[in-house]
């Protein structure tokens, strides 16, 4: 293990910004999309992927075999 | 008596080190971690200790063997002691080993007794993977002598048959799992061929020069088609739970599992011993604990089911001592137990340890590690579950959007770990979709890894069989029973496929009437020898056995004949009453006089069983024995006619074992005919794997005779598996015919075992499948290109930014703290902590000054 103390909050603060940055474009890009084509970022619903009748989970994950 | 003293003080030396090696801080800290992370994969919807297990491999390349495998079985160890958490407080089982402690879970909870519940299942959990920790270690020493009597040859044969077994029994398409099995030994012997340097399979690549390295081919074929599902079926589940109900009554449930402690005993056993049986995964086990309680529990009947305290403790106890059960015969013969099992011969491999003998004597130290670590991780698995139930039942609440992005930034760095090359994330990428489409169309996956991870061995001891015993190694005893294994197991699936096809009402023509004559006479005996003929072949080796012993009390017609009284009459004595031919006190001497007959007439030299040095030998010496069970049958045929009451027995016996055998016969014929092909597009994936084996068989055709000859048998094998399964696709009839409820509870039985490792994506339109799956796979080859121009830990960001808005529109709150939170911690741990290489990116070449960061 290698820290330099300052180098990481110099990458973190990097990190940081480029997580901001990249959330206010997509906020732009979500805006305008929702405005002019409302399909299009249309989140699928999660109860509408279920069969009628079943629970809310489908069955029991089988490769979760451990 | 000395040496069984001596060899005691030398495990228990073992043992002593192997405790006091683990014991070590920071090895203590991998296990605690590894229980930790094993436990929140047992809870987290959507991945399970199979994925953990592969995503962790990558990680342990540097620690020593005694970490690794404390972080491994840390993990492996306790996902079934957390999964029952969802199962109680939701219904909902976190992994399939826990499906039936829902059965009496959930109820139990809904009465207001979740805490009693969940405390019983963790305590239940804990002296069940005890246990199973001290099955292995009480195997080891009884393992050891045997070891010394297995060969290469032997070896070999193990190998063959363990992944017979998994692709027999972990699929519901016993062929297709051989298929998928041959397939992973070709995949293991990409590369350079280390007798002759042959380059094989290479594609001219550099990066498959040295094989195609483990963990990418793990996280595609078990990781990548998880998360794929996770997003096709976008599951959740709704949270609610007090948490006042967890803590309620946890005094009561560690009560209830000392007063069943004979029960739990009784389902740790039921565990270890399925478990140690390659094949016969988890979610099994508990199925067949709970059926075992339901049946001996006093009163069970009336209250599983419903809430009853007993239900949980079954199934609980039993799927965590299968643990040390499949850890057997992973040490011991390098046949991994189960699917988990696979991947962690995978890392006794990477850590340079050769399961087998070597384990037993001078690895017995890292052995005895496993057993300590097993044991510790269940107790410190089931203290933690005490201690945060309430915070692990909020994981199981989690959705689809927050697990998916965080896995895959985890899987993409495990995989690149393998060679650090980006061959390694292409070749993630290919598998993932093999390993999709497998799980889709119902390929059995653990045979492709078993035999990714065998390949090595079997090519390895069939290379030193063939040099060192040229063809008679497949003579020897041990060999051709464990192959002949194989081969009835190969054979099964198409008998049955045949059988169904027949079975058919009119199929069966009546039987003929009652028949007294030659025939049935010839039938009785032949019964008869049939029988008698394998304690006849025991009582001459046993003989033999006292002869070359020196313990040799009489002549050998004497001795043989005492021995055939003792063992043989037994067994002929049992067979009369079971089939209720005969229970008359004088048979016994008739059958003794016969045995004894029979041995003084087969007294001449050509009839001397020969020495069981050979499995052809081995044949003889049942023939021979087969013809002095004719003489016992003749014997017993004409005692038994002369007796009025026997003999209308007889004869009634000897009709009705004609005519089912006719009615058989004429099934199978009728079946054979029948079978009409029919083309489905499911198969299309079965001509696809034709298509991968036949092609590889054909590029191995120009090789060098001893690079191409393992690929060639196996190869060969493969195609023909692979025609044999379409061919039992294209002919199996659409609806199958189920006669009787009983018939019915038996197909579920088997749906159950066979189907476990199926899609749970079935309630959904093909439409929806594909298009999701399409763009789970857009997203996989996107992160890869992004990855390449900016890094990895920016690609992250980015991912879960977009992803999570995209597919499920999070809060912007959580999305921007999840990925700080995710950018954060991966490039604290990754890049600080482990100090990983990143693959190299376009940015750092046009801007040096960015290299700074981390993964740029």
């Amino acid at each position: 293990m290698n820290i330099n103390i300052w180098t990481f909050l110099t990458q973190c603060a990097a990190m940081g910004v480029w997580v901001f940055l990249v959330a206010g474009l997509y906020a732009i890009v979500e805006k305008v999309l929702d405005k002019h084509y409302p399909e299009f970022l249309a989140v699928e619903e999660a109860g509408a992927s279920q069969a009628p009748g079943t629970t809310p989970v489908a069955q029991p994950d089988p490769a979760k075999q451990a | 008596m000395e040496a069984i003293t001596g060899e005691i003080a030398f495990m228990a030396t073992a043992a002593g080190k192997a405790f006091l090696i683990l014991m070590d801080p920071t090895r203590l800290m991998y296990l605690a971690a590894g229980c930790l992370m094993g436990l929140v994969l047992g809870i987290v919807p959507g991945i399970g200790g199979l994925a953990g297990t592969a995503m962790l491999l990558p990680f342990t390349f540097n620690m020593d063997p005694y970490s690794a495998f404390a972080l491994l079985l840390g993990l492996g160890s306790t996902t079934t002691t957390g999964d029952p958490i969802p199962a109680v407080l939701f219904g909902v089982p976190g992994g399939a080993a826990s499906a039936a402690t829902v059965l009496d879970g959930f109820p139990m909870a809904k009465k207001g007794e979740a805490g009693r519940a969940l405390s019983a299942s963790y305590m239940s959990s804990l002296m069940g993977g005890v246990f199973g920790a001290c099955l292995l270690a009480v195997s080891i020493p009884i393992l050891r002598p045997v070891m010394l009597f297995l060969g290469s040859p032997e070896l070999l044969a193990f190998a063959v048959l363990g992944i017979s077994m998994v692709a027999l029994l972990s699929g519901n398409a016993p062929l297709r799992g051989l298929a998928a099995g041959c397939l992973g030994i070709m995949i293991a012997m990409i590369g350079t061929d280390p007798q002759s340097g042959t380059l094989r399979w290479t594609f001219n690549s550099l990066y498959l020069w040295d094989g195609l390295p483990l963990t990418p081919l793990l996280l595609g074929i078990f990781a990548l088609p998880e998360l794929c599902d996770l997003l096709i079926t976008r599951t959740a589940i709704a949270a609610g739970f007090e948490k006042a109900d967890i803590y309620k009554g946890q005094w009561q449930g560690v009560k209830d599992c000392f007063t069943h402690w004979w029960l739990i005993v009784r389902c740790s056993w039921i565990g270890g011993g399925i478990g140690s049986i390659p094949g016969i995964s988890a979610s099994v086990v508990d199925w067949l604990a709970y059926g075992h309680a339901l049946k001996t529990e006093p009163g069970a009947a009336q209250t599983f089911g419903k809430g009853d305290v007993r239900g949980v403790i079954a199934s609980e106890s039993s799927n965590n001592a299968k643990e040390g059960g499949a850890l057997v015969p992973t040490i011991a013969f390098g046949v991994p137990g189960s699917a988990t099992m696979a991947i962690l011969l995978g890392a006794f491999l990477i850590h340079g340890l050769v399961p087998g003998p070597d384990m037993l004597h001078k690895n017995l130290d890292i052995t005895y590690s496993m057993v300590w670590s097993v044991a510790l991780a269940n107790i410190l698995g089931a203290g933690m579950c005490y201690a945060f139930s309430p915070q692990f039942a909020r994981l199981a609440t989690l959705r689809f959007s927050l697990i998916l992005p965080a896995v895959m930034g985890i899987i993409y760095i495990g995989a690149f770990e393998a060679t650090r090359q980006w061959g390694d994330l292409y070749a993630l990428l290919f598998f993932g979709l093999v390993g999709w489409c497998m799980k889709q169309f119902k390929w059995p996956r653990p045979p492709l890894i078993l035999g990714a991870v065998l390949g090595d061995t079997i090519e390895r001891y069939m290379f030193i069989s063939v040099e060192r015993y040229r063809l008679s190694w497949l003579d020897r005893p041990v060999v051709a029973i464990l192959l002949f294994l194989a081969i009835v197991g190969m054979m099964r699936p198409m008998i049955q496929d045949i059988r169904l096809h027949g079975q058919v009402p009119q199929a069966a023509p009546a039987a003929g009437g009652r028949r007294e004559g030659a025939t049935v006479w010839l039938v009785a005996i032949i019964r008869a020898a049939l029988i008698a003929t394998i304690p006849l072949v025991i009582t001459d080796y046993v003989v033999r056995l006292f002869n070359y012993a020196g313990g040799a009390f009489a002549s050998t017609l004497v001795m043989k004949i005492v021995f055939g009284v003792i063992i043989v009459t037994p067994v002929m004595i049992w067979w009369l009453r079971l089939r209720d031919l005969s229970r008359d006190n004088a048979t016994v001497v008739v059958v003794a006089v016969a045995v004894a007959l029979a041995e003084l007439v087969t007294n001449v030299s050509a009839l001397v069983t020969p020495p069981p040095q050979f499995a052809t030998l081995m044949l003889v010496g049942i023939a021979i024995g087969f013809m002095k069970g004719a003489i016992i049958g003749l014997v017993l045929l004409v005692w038994l006619l002369f007796n009025n009451a026997t003999r209308g027995n007889l004869v009634e016996q000897t009709n009705t074992f004609i005519a089912d055998s006719i009615r058989e016969w004429n099934v199978f014929t009728v079946g054979f005919k029948r079978m009409v092909p029919r083309f489905h597009p499911s198969q299309l994936f079965t001509i696809f794997m034709l298509t991968i084996l036949s092609s590889m068989v054909i590029m191995a055709l120009s090789w060098d005779f001893s690079a191409k000859i393992v690929p060639l048998v196996v190869g060969g094998t493969g195609i023909t598996v692979c025609l044999l399964s379409l061919l039992n696709d294209m002919c199996r009839k659409p609806t199958v015919h189920v006669e009787s409820l009983a018939e019915s509870a038996q197909s579920q039985v088997e749906q159950k075992i066979h189907m476990d490792l199926a899609s749970d994506t079935e309630h959904l339109p093909i439409e929806t499948i594909v298009k999701r799956a399409a763009r789970f796979f857009g997203y996989l080859v996107a992160f890869m290109g992004v990855m390449s121009v900016i890094g990895l830990v920016p690609t992250v960001g980015l991912f879960v930014v977009i992803f999570m808005r995209y597919e499920n529109r999070e809060r912007w709150k959580l999305v921007i703290t999840y990925a700080i939170v995710l950018v954060f911690a991966i490039s604290f741990v990754f890049d600080n902590v482990m100090s990983i290489p990143w693959p190299p990116t376009l940015i750092a070449q046009w801007f040096p000054a960015l290299k700074f960061l981390p993964s740029i």
